[in-house]
């Protein structure tokens, strides 16, 4: 493009003034003591009870025996590849609800509606967990009505396999899928999507190059809470998923509760966050590889605005013709 | 390039009637500007041209096409709207080469021919900044480059300049005028500001409630405004209700010395105000309304009075810049008229002056045609 603009981008952030420095770390403070003290510190002691033996000496033996045993290893991947489905699945669960509550709901029922979807957040998650376990064990309100109608034999249920966990971390990360999505949904505005249809573009082209570069941040957003959350989970794999449908969490959990080896299992959560946050990283990587690629046009270069070729002597042109 | 037409379209929202039936033909390449309050259904009958909303009943035509069930997508239309709606994340260039890209159309192409198009609209060489880096009224040049790069059939204008502050409004109507001129496409265009559709249409569609008040060239709408809706929305001011007498050259008893034949008058508490030609029969109620700067005050002192002025009292005076308005007492009505504040020095509050109401510049409608809607 033939763009010989002397004219210097004057959009940009605002300067940061240093007055209200003070207020700043004032406000800061409370939440920074707070992340040092519960969060960081015991990630260092972490650190420290993996990396150190019962001789206080400095070792890797703990991770070498995590990466040593195919058990492990596989109880790792089945974890992570179990936690990205129930992520994606939630996100595609979510996102259509939270769609139609954003453009098709009126605004009194809508407020209603996320009320009710919040409500699991407020309930205790072992009340969650148990209830859901009545609800599908043989003999439960499902069961009887499978049974009913021939589908299922009376003794057959889902407790105790993989589905079981499955479905009642798909259930958890609902709310949480409806909420961030929600606000995604809101955030693209209505007439963009009518200004799309009006160029001439169908449904399909809307979504890929409209919707999408538009949501992915929340989408992005929505990914990251609820793998994490779901790639930690411990209570569920234990009281629903029987013995084909452990997680490393409640693994973890259990090495702990022996007391056998606390370092081995120090070791495992370590390699969990280390791994989790590399698939969060992938994710949101390839997320905005998509992003870019459906914009399609030259907004990506924009980061770097043409300098000016001299020291201002001038003063800064502003691009305002109409003012 | 095309005519549209429409014929009867009506669309209601949960039982409310938004648009009542009505015909409407936009001649090919003309400017037709939709004019009326919120609510008065004008925005309602621009989205069904657009195919964003669906009519109840009746057809639309966009040349020879019948769109009525097309998807937007389909109908070759460039549409601009009050917000802009342009896309946050795309530049100017992408935004403005989308519909072309979106019809499949190389990316290299796309680009060139929106760089084209940003100079027709005066934003040549700002195709890699981003909207938001962008005045209101550059983002809405953005907004009708997108729109035309298409090559649409008919160009919509949604209130596009309703969001832009005075100065800048006047230099985009400018903007607009001279783009139809240019490119001779059809275009309808929303607004509730009367001078911005008096400016800019070739013919004005005067709505209120979902009904067509009037279908004319401007000039017609101000000189003959249909009904008092219209010459309200025109700025006329309520006089007041009387009944109308008709002078049919010298059958009225008594004043066989007028000279002006066929001439029609409205009695109000007393007061005879000659009146713009007027379909009303004798002895009608109706209700008069009066365009202020057709009034024209003059100080008593000055000179004797005219035969078609009244003697009246001004009661005020108010300066809005270049203009002066006044308002001056006519038995018990009360006369508004506006005036350059230049003409104003020689008027001041409780002095005595002529009031001359130019015939043009009052009409009278049947008393409840007056408050139709």
């Amino acid at each position: 493009m033939t763009a010989p603009s002397p004219l210097r981008r004057v959009g940009g952030s605002p300067r940061r003034s240093a007055g209200p420095a003070l207020a700043r770390t004032g406000l800061l403070a409370p939440g920074i003591v707070l992340l040092v003290l519960f969060a960081f510190l015991p990630l260092v002691a972490l650190v420290i009870t993996g990396f150190v033996n019962d001789r206080s000496q400095l070792t890797t033996e703990n991770f070498a025996h995590v990466f040593s045993s195919g058990t492990y290893l596989r109880l790792l991947g089945r974890t992570l590849l179990l936690s990205f489905a129930v992520t994606v699945v939630a996100i595609a669960l979510g996102w259509p609800a939270a769609w139609a509550l954003a453009r098709h709901v009126k605004p009194a029922r809508r407020t209603m509606i996320l009320g009710l979807v919040i409500i699991p957040y407020i309930t205790s998650q072992l009340l969650l967990i148990y209830g859901f376990l009545t609800l599908i064990q043989a003999g439960g309100p499902i069961s009887y009505v499978l049974t009913q109608l021939h589908l299922t034999g009376p003794q057959d249920s889902i407790l105790y396999t993989p589905w079981a966990n499955f479905l009642m971390l798909v259930y958890e990360s609902m709310p949480t899928a409806v909420l961030v999505l929600y606000s995604a949904a809101e955030s693209v505005s209505p007439s963009v999507l009518e200004a799309a249809r009006t160029l001439g573009a169908r449904p399909r082209y809307v979504f890929t190059h409209v919707i999408w570069p538009l949501s992915a941040p929340m989408v992005v957003v929505n990914f990251t809470l609820t793998f994490v959350q779901t790639v930690g989970a411990f209570a569920e794999p234990a009281v629903l998923g029987g013995p084909d449908g452990q997680m490393l969490g409640n693994t973890i959990s259990t090495q702990i509760s022996s007391g056998a080896n606390d370092g081995f299992a120090v070791a495992l959560s370590l390699v969990l966050l280390v791994t989790s946050l590399l698939v969060v990283g992938v994710v949101t990587a390839l997320v905005s590889w998509t992003k870019r690629a459906q914009s399609g046009g030259p907004t990506n270069r924009l980061t770097a605005p043409p300098r000016p070729r001299t020291r201002a002597r001038t003063p800064e042109l502003t691009v305002a013709r109409e003012s | 390039m095309a005519t549209v037409t429409i014929s009867g379209v009506s669309k209601s929202f949960n039982g409310t009637a938004a648009l009542h039936p009505l015909d409407l033909t936009v001649e090919d390449g003309s400017f037709c500007c939709m004019l009326g309050s919120s609510g008065s259904g004008k925005s309602t009958l621009l989205r069904i041209i657009a195919g964003l909303s669906d009519p109840d009943t009746g057809t639309v035509r966009i040349g020879e096409r019948d769109v009525t069930r097309a998807p937007s997508e389909k109908r070759r239309i460039g549409f601009v709207f009050q917000n802009y709606a342009l896309f946050p994340h795309l530049s100017v260039g992408t935004n403005v080469a989308f519909g072309l890209r979106a019809r499949g159309i190389g990316k290299k192409e796309a680009h060139t021919r929106a760089d084209r198009m940003l100079e027709l609209v005066g934003l040549a060489g700002f195709g890699k900044r981003t909207p938001k880096q962008l005045s209101g009224g550059q983002q809405q040049r953005v907004a009708l480059a997108r729109a035309l790069v298409t090559e649409p059939d008919v160009l919509l204008l949604d209130e596009p300049l309703s969001a832009l502050d005075r100065k800048i409004r006047g230099e985009m109507q400018a903007e607009l005028k001279r783009i139809h001129q240019e490119t001779g496409l059809t275009t309808i265009m929303v607004t509730h500001d009367q001078e911005e559709a008096m400016n800019l249409g070739d013919s004005v569609l005067m709505l209120s409630h979902g009904r067509v008040q009037q279908f004319d060239t401007p000039e017609t709408l101000y000189r003959e405004p249909a009904n008092g809706f219209v010459a309200g929305f025109l700025g006329a001011v309520p006089l007041g209700n009387g009944i109308i007498r008709k002078k049919d050259g010298g059958t009225d008893a008594g004043r066989a010395t007028d000279t002006a034949t066929g001439r029609t008058e409205i009695e109000i508490d007393g007061t005879r105000l000659r009146l713009a030609a007027s379909t009303l029969t004798d002895g009608t109620p109706a209700e008069a309304v009066v365009m202020a700067e057709r009034v024209a005050l003059t100080p008593a002192s000055e000179r004797p009075r005219n035969e078609d002025e009244h003697e009246g009292t001004v009661t005020s005076l108010d300066f809005y810049g270049p203009f002066a308005r006044a308002e001056a007492r006519l038995g018990s009505l009360t006369v508004p008229a506006m005036m350059l504040s230049q003409h104003a020095h020689s008027i001041e509050p409780e002095q005595r002056v002529w009031i001359r109401i130019a015939p043009g510049g009052l009409h009278a409608y049947a008393a409840q045609e007056a408050t139709r809607s």
